[in-house]
């Protein structure tokens, strides 16, 4: 038996740790919680991913890809995606939806028109619609509306037009339909009830239709907008494109191409009318590739020819260079030939029939009168004065097909039946005109060079109405036509006639990274929590060694060198932390389930949806324990620096400190505690001089000052007392407890620290938060002075604030009580996902705003910073988006929240955008807003927005001006008016607190760690009270024996003890009400005095309630023995 | 043989320097045993740490078997404190997580591996009269036990060099007694060199050497 025992570093290891284990518990308690924290704050990371991955999955399905087409198409396109895909034609749409029995509208609900070909897709029971007016509602959306099974909608969907609106042809009467539709099933999430295809963790609202339905009710038999596509084995947006290359027609793009009356080539037009330039570039090349002379035409309608008096209403006109390409066969007629027109004056070439009713000559001057559409939205009439050339022979060439086919106007069996999106003055037309009608129908009456009418005529949507080709190859028209509409075809990219593959899946696993890591964001706030867990377990650990300071002193004495000393107590402290790590791996589930849970509950505001389930991964577990085990050991490491300090001598004797190294930390201690208040002094001299941000600098001066407080307080506990205790009294007793703090002065430091940093840090943070009932409605504040922000499911073309655009839309009439008070600020939008906070998924494709000029000129919002480079810029940093970078870079305006927190860029930044035509476009971050309305967007110009988004038609979103004291009820007019066209009205103050409430909620969950944190560093040091007071427990016993009686000892123990508390929580208060004071000041407010209570109070009972422990313990504990052991 | 010479011993005091020992020649044989008393704060304890090699003197020379502790660097100091010197201190210094047995074998942490050493630590607490008590704790002993511990603890390597401070200081008359006769019997077994600090002129007289600490300066009692 003895041979075999022998004493092993190990067994003594193990010994002590089973020994101490009263001291050890909380070390390992410390290490466990920190552990705990950390892993729980990775897990809160990941489950915020996980969840926003599962919402994901949930709300796309099985679809992967998504093709969407700015305008519809043929459904057999769908058909024609070869067979390793599996697709699904479907029509996608946003509309209002008008819940009958309630009359509760909700704006931009996502409508899918379906069959059972999405069921299968998804791989899902179908769900059939009952009739052909059935609707499956999703959950989200019922339950928001109530909406219940057998109920009446009404929804109002965008009517699908080829021709631009924001064009003369373009019909700006007709832009919503409704369709009455009957609530047939409620479609829970788990049944594709919250199907979208744009990733947002807030509320869906997702109703379901008969794709028949909608194709009826739009005039679209037989076609769809979007292909839901799956199965794909790599995500390849270019192989999808490459499909849709292969098997597109030129009806997919809305091209047609016929044969002209002649029979001596063909035209090239568009269903919009206007071809767009792409399209006619393409074309263009392929006529010259095969050989076919080709002729641009822009055909448009003069509202009247005037010359010598006289006038022709009514009449088109074409911009065609006659003569060259195509046209070269139409005859001029007479023997006056041609004449050259003036520089200035542009020339005209007049049918016979035009030249004749005007008794015009060549030479004569020939005024055009025509429409033009403002985008601004009005329709403005512009006249042009031309040298007639010559007079051509209505015959030919010169025929109806050089006019395009104009809904309302080219069907129409005469000129009084025309019914076109324009004001038409009937009493205009003449007998003769309708002579002409029914003879030649839209034959242009007369020709001018196409440069002339294409600036004349021009607009964003294209140049040409159609473009003629002669076919001199020999081989017959249809023959001609096939092989140029190959080669047109194979020129074309989907992209640039509006088809565009979106990888929804792809991109919405990205986007689910989330543009806020709430792991970083969650180890920040718990920041004090892990801090006071491992000073816990540094507080302890250091305890335990001082316990056994008369041990180390032995085994030193017996030969045990520092470092092997160290080892020594470095394994315990290994084997701690281990326990700790292991202990804390399974406390981490419980609190990043906490977490999660708090996310889904108390701090809902800051995610937006109670969707939030617990996900968690060995590779975080293992990371957090890795930094737990290496701080904890750095923590031993760093308590056991100390041991190699002191003589073998005196750590017999007890001290673990020698008197010389007490007072150079004393005399260091001085010296930080100093020079920190002097800077600190200097600080607020230069903030409150304005040489330094206030801000910034009261701040820093308050941290200082805390710095200082503490360096102070530590240099009076480790120096030598300089006067001796005398008198007698309290004043004398309060003298001696006073002095009692002087023992074990790091340990007092160290929880006084703790807990004046946590009180600090809680009270400081108060100042950032926003008081989300005053917000400002002052011009150069958050909302811009505008008191309503209107939203709009449809476009709006018409300008809101003309009484012509309001009578167009039927709202605002004049005897509305809001009509003369309510003023709006249009923007154009392209939809996209919302940059603001409210959006956890990171913006794939950000949502875009185009300013109007006006707005740009009228200095609203303020900014926080900007790249403002002249006066005017710096005085108006709005016109910045005038700017477009000589890289080609665009000027854009962000929220300053949006730029850092979610886009994480900053000024100067890029962000790429996908523009109508498919290219890249880089908008430049030049200002940064502060604080405003605009978190959810990029604004750009209205003048850069319509040149790289030129196919978003209309305005979407508004700024509403109305006067402060409007009341409720013209409020409320308001709201219903727009309603009704599907105009959604939100105060900019709700709005703007939303993203308060946000920020407010990050604030209170850093709080409420922090308070968790405090409370467990006020635990810790009520834990070291009862420790000191134990330690001193013969000492206390001494002065019983001498005649103290009780209460004066408690007395003396409570003053000690709570002047640490007050020291530690008051220095954190007082410098974090200094660093608060310029924020304080400017908004008015009085310092947080509620906040300060509630961080004090919880510290002062912990702290008195610990200390009263002591003393009971202290008292209950015999006399004589306690006195023995002195 | 442990040689001391010309030591000197001198603590820094505000404006002036306090000198506890003043050029002290001392030399003791191997197997000879000395005592050395001296009212309290006269610097006995200070001269047996400084030879225990626990403390360096401010000057002279202390030498133990030919080495010079003093000029060793850390880690060899500790080395020769284990295996050469043998402490016993007023306060016995039990590591209370430890059995008694355990305690004696605490030098033996760092120590060569020696077969032979559990055997002897049996030896020593058969010898200190503890054999039963191998399994028992620090708290479970009395004073005197206690003290008979830290002796076998000193002796466990069999040093060439005993040093006890003051080693009945906290013991009552009997276990006093007890702890110094283990304390000679030990001696004479082990036949090392053993210098006991004490008050009792009693425990002092029964010592080969007798010497007295006075002034700074070492002399014969």
């Amino acid at each position: 038996m003895i041979e075999v025992y022998t004493m092993k570093p190990v067994r003594l290891i193990f010994r002590s740790l089973l020994y101490y284990w009263r001291t050890n518990l909380p070390v390992v308690a410390g290490i466990a919680i920190a552990v705990a924290v950390m892993t729980g704050a990775l897990m809160v990371g990941r489950s915020v991913r996980g969840s926003l991955r599962d919402l994901l999955f949930e709300r796309i399905g099985r679809t992967e890809t998504v093709v969407t087409a700015e305008r519809f198409f043929s459904q057999s396109l769908a058909d024609q995606i070869p067979e390793v895909f599996s697709s699904c034609p479907i029509i996608y749409l946003q509309g209002t939806l008008l819940h009958e029995e309630s009359r509760v509208r909700m704006h931009r609900v996502n409508v899918y028109g379906i069959d059972d070909r999405f069921w299968k897709f998804q791989g899902m029971p179908a769900q059939p619609f009952t009739d052909d007016r059935a609707a499956l509602v999703g959950s989200t959306l019922a339950r928001q509306m109530d909406i219940k099974t057998g109920n009446g909608l009404l929804l109002q969907v965008e009517t699908q037009q080829s021709i631009p609106r924001e064009w003369l042809y373009g019909r700006r009467d007709d832009i919503g339909k409704t369709v009455r539709l009957s609530c047939s099933q409620i479609l829970a999430p788990e049944q594709l009830g919250d199907f979208a295809l744009r990733p947002h963790q807030g509320n869906v609202y997702s109703l379901f239709v008969p794709i028949g339905r909608l194709q009826k009710d739009l005039n679209q038999e037989s076609k769809a907008n979007t292909i839901l596509l799956s199965g794909m084995q790599e995500t390849a947006t270019a192989s999808v494109n490459d499909i849709l290359k292969k098997n597109l027609s030129p009806g997919d793009l809305g091209l047609r191409l016929k044969q002209t009356p002649s029979g001596k080539g063909f035209l090239l037009e568009s269903d919009r009318i206007l071809i767009e330039d792409p399209v006619a570039k393409a074309a263009l090349e392929a006529a010259g590739e095969a050989g076919l002379p080709a002729s641009p035409i822009y055909t448009y309608m003069a509202n009247a020819i005037r010359a010598n008096g006289r006038s022709i209403p009514y009449s088109a006109i074409a911009a065609a260079d006659i003569g060259n390409g195509a046209l070269t066969d139409i005859v001029m007629k007479g023997t006056t030939g041609t004449v050259q027109s003036d520089s200035d004056i542009p020339p005209i070439y007049l049918t016979d029939w035009a030249a004749g009713d005007l008794k015009a000559s060549p030479g004569d001057t020939v005024a055009v009168e025509y429409y033009i559409w403002l985008e601004a939205g009005n329709l403005v009439t512009r006249s042009e004065s031309f040298r007639l050339s010559g007079v051509v022979a209505t015959a030919g060439d010169v025929n109806a097909a050089l006019a395009p086919e104009i809904p309302g106007v080219t069907e129409a069996g005469s000129m009084s039946d025309w019914d076109p999106p324009f004001p038409l003055d009937l009493k205009r037309i003449r007998e003769k005109d309708e002579s002409y009608w029914d003879r030649y129908r839209a034959t242009p009456k007369a020709f001018v060079p196409l440069s002339v009418g294409q600036r004349l005529w021009q607009n964003r949507f294209g140049k040409r109405t159609s473009i003629l080709f002669l076919n001199n190859t020999g081989s017959d028209v249809k023959t001609a036509q096939a092989t140029f509409s190959r080669s047109l075809l194979s020129r074309l990219r989907p992209e640039s006639a509006g088809l565009k593959a979106h990888p929804v899946k792809e991109s919405g696993m990205t986007a689910s990274h989330g543009s806020t890591d709430f792991a970083e964001y969650f180890v920040y706030f718990s920041f004090f929590l892990i801090v006071s867990a491992i000073l816990l377990a540094f507080l302890f650990f250091k305890l335990t060694i001082e316990q056994r300071v008369r041990e180390i002193g032995l085994l030193k004495v017996v030969g045990i060198d520092s470092g092997p000393l160290r080892r020594l107590f470095f394994r315990e402290g290994l084997v701690l932390s281990l326990v700790g790590c292991i202990l804390g791996l399974f406390l981490s589930l419980g609190y990043g389930w906490l977490m999660v849970y708090g996310l889904r509950t108390w701090w809902v505001d800051a995610v937006g949806t109670d969707r939030m389930t617990l996900h968690f991964s060995p590779l975080d577990m293992a990371f957090g324990t890795a930094i737990g085990l290496c701080v904890s050991l750095a923590t031993v490491f760093w308590t056991l620096r100390g041991l190699k300090r002191n003589t073998p001598r005196a750590l017999l004797s007890g001290v673990l400190e020698s008197v010389k190294v007490q007072s150079r930390r004393a005399r260091t201690m001085g010296i930080v505690a100093i020079a920190s208040t002097a800077t600190a002094l200097l600080l607020l001299a230069a903030a409150t001089l304005g040489m330094v941000s206030q801000l910034i600098g009261f701040f820093v001066a308050g941290f200082l000052s805390l710095v200082a407080v503490l360096c102070a307080a530590a240099y009076y506990l480790r120096r030598s007392p300089a006067r001796t205790i005398s008198g007698t009294g309290w004043p004398a007793l309060i003298q001696l407890g006073a002095r009692n703090a002087r023992h074990r002065p790091g340990r007092s430091v160290l929880c006084a620290a703790l807990i004046a940093s946590a009180t600090f840090i809680i009270v400081s943070t108060e100042a950032f938060r926003r008081a989300p009932d005053e917000i400002s409605l002052e011009p150069d504040s958050g909302t811009g002075g505008y008191r309503f922000i209107a939203e709009s499911t449809l476009p709006v073309v018409h300008d809101l604030n003309s009484t012509e655009g309001r009578e167009a839309l039927g709202i605002l009439r004049s005897q509305d009580p809001a009509a003369g008070t309510v003023r709006f600020v249009s923007f154009r939008e392209r939809p996209g996902d919302d940059t603001s906070c409210l959006n956890l998924y990171t913006p794939q494709e950000p949502r875009i705003l185009g300013a109007p000029d006006s707005f740009l000129r009228s200095v609203r919002f303020s900014f926080k910073s900007s790249l403002a480079s002249t006066p005017e810029e710096e005085e108006n940093p709005w016109l910045l988006l005038d700017k477009v970078f000589s890289d080609g870079a665009i000027a854009a305006i962000a929220d300053a929240n949006t730029i850092q927190y979610i886009l994480h860029l900053s000024l100067g930044g890029d962000i790429p955008v996908q523009a109508d035509d498919g290219s890249t476009v880089r908008l430049r971050l030049a200002a940064a807003l502060n604080d405003s309305t605009f978190q959810g967007g990029i604004l750009i110009s209205e003048k850069n927005f319509l040149r790289v988004f030129p196919d978003r038609e209309g305005y979407r979103y508004f700024l509403v001006d109305t006067p402060r004291d409007v009341d409720a009820s013209t409020v409320q007019s308001l709201k219903e008016n727009l309603g009704y066209w599907g105009i959604r009205l939100e105060s900019s103050g709700d709005l703007l607190a939303s993203y308060h409430r946000v920020e407010n909620t990050y604030l209170s969950t850093f709080q409420s760690l922090g308070t968790l944190g405090l409370i467990l560093g006020t635990f810790g040091l009520a834990t070291v009270l009862l420790r000191n007071v134990l330690e001193r427990r013969s000492e206390l016993a001494l002065l019983r024996a001498a005649g103290y009686r009780r209460h004066i000892l408690s007395g003396i123990i409570l003053f000690e003890n709570i002047l640490l508390l007050l020291w530690g929580a008051g220095s954190g208060i007082v410098c974090a009400l200094i660093s608060i004071a310029p924020v304080l000041h400017s908004r008015g407010e009085t310092p947080p005095f509620l906040m300060v209570a509630m961080v004090l109070i919880p510290v002062l009972i912990a702290g008195t309630a610990a200390s009263l422990v002591a003393v009971i313990a202290v008292f209950r504990s015999p006399l004589l023995p306690a006195l023995r052991s002195e | 043989m442990l040689e001391v010479k010309n030591l000197t011993k001198e603590y820094p005091m505000p404006g002036r320097r306090l000198e506890v020992l003043s050029n002290i020649d001392f030399t003791l044989n191997d197997a000879e045993s000395a005592s050395i008393i001296g009212p309290s704060g006269s610097g006995k304890s200070t001269f047996l740490y400084i030879v225990g090699a626990l403390e360096p003197p401010s000057s002279g020379l202390v030498r133990l078997a030919g080495e010079n502790p003093y000029q060793m660097n850390e880690k060899d100091l500790a080395a020769f404190r284990n295996r050469k010197i043998g402490f016993v201190f007023q306060d016995h210094h039990l590591l209370p997580q430890c059995s008694v047995l355990e305690n004696v074998l605490i030098p033996t942490l760092v120590s060569p591996p020696d077969d032979s050493v559990p055997k002897r630590a049996m030896e020593l607490l058969e010898q200190v009269g503890l054999k039963d008590r191998i399994h028992h704790k620090p708290h479970e002993l009395s004073g005197g036990e206690k003290q008979r511990v830290a002796l076998a603890r000193a002796l466990v390597l069999q040093p060439r060099l005993v040093l006890c401070d003051e080693p009945t200081g906290n013991l009552d008359t009997e276990s006093a007694e007890t702890v110094v006769s283990l304390l000679f019997d030990l001696h004479k077994r082990q036949k090392n060199m053993l210098v006991v600090v004490t008050h009792n002129l009693e425990i002092a007289g029964r010592f080969h050497r007798r010497f007295k600490l006075h002034r700074a300066q070492l002399q014969p009692a």
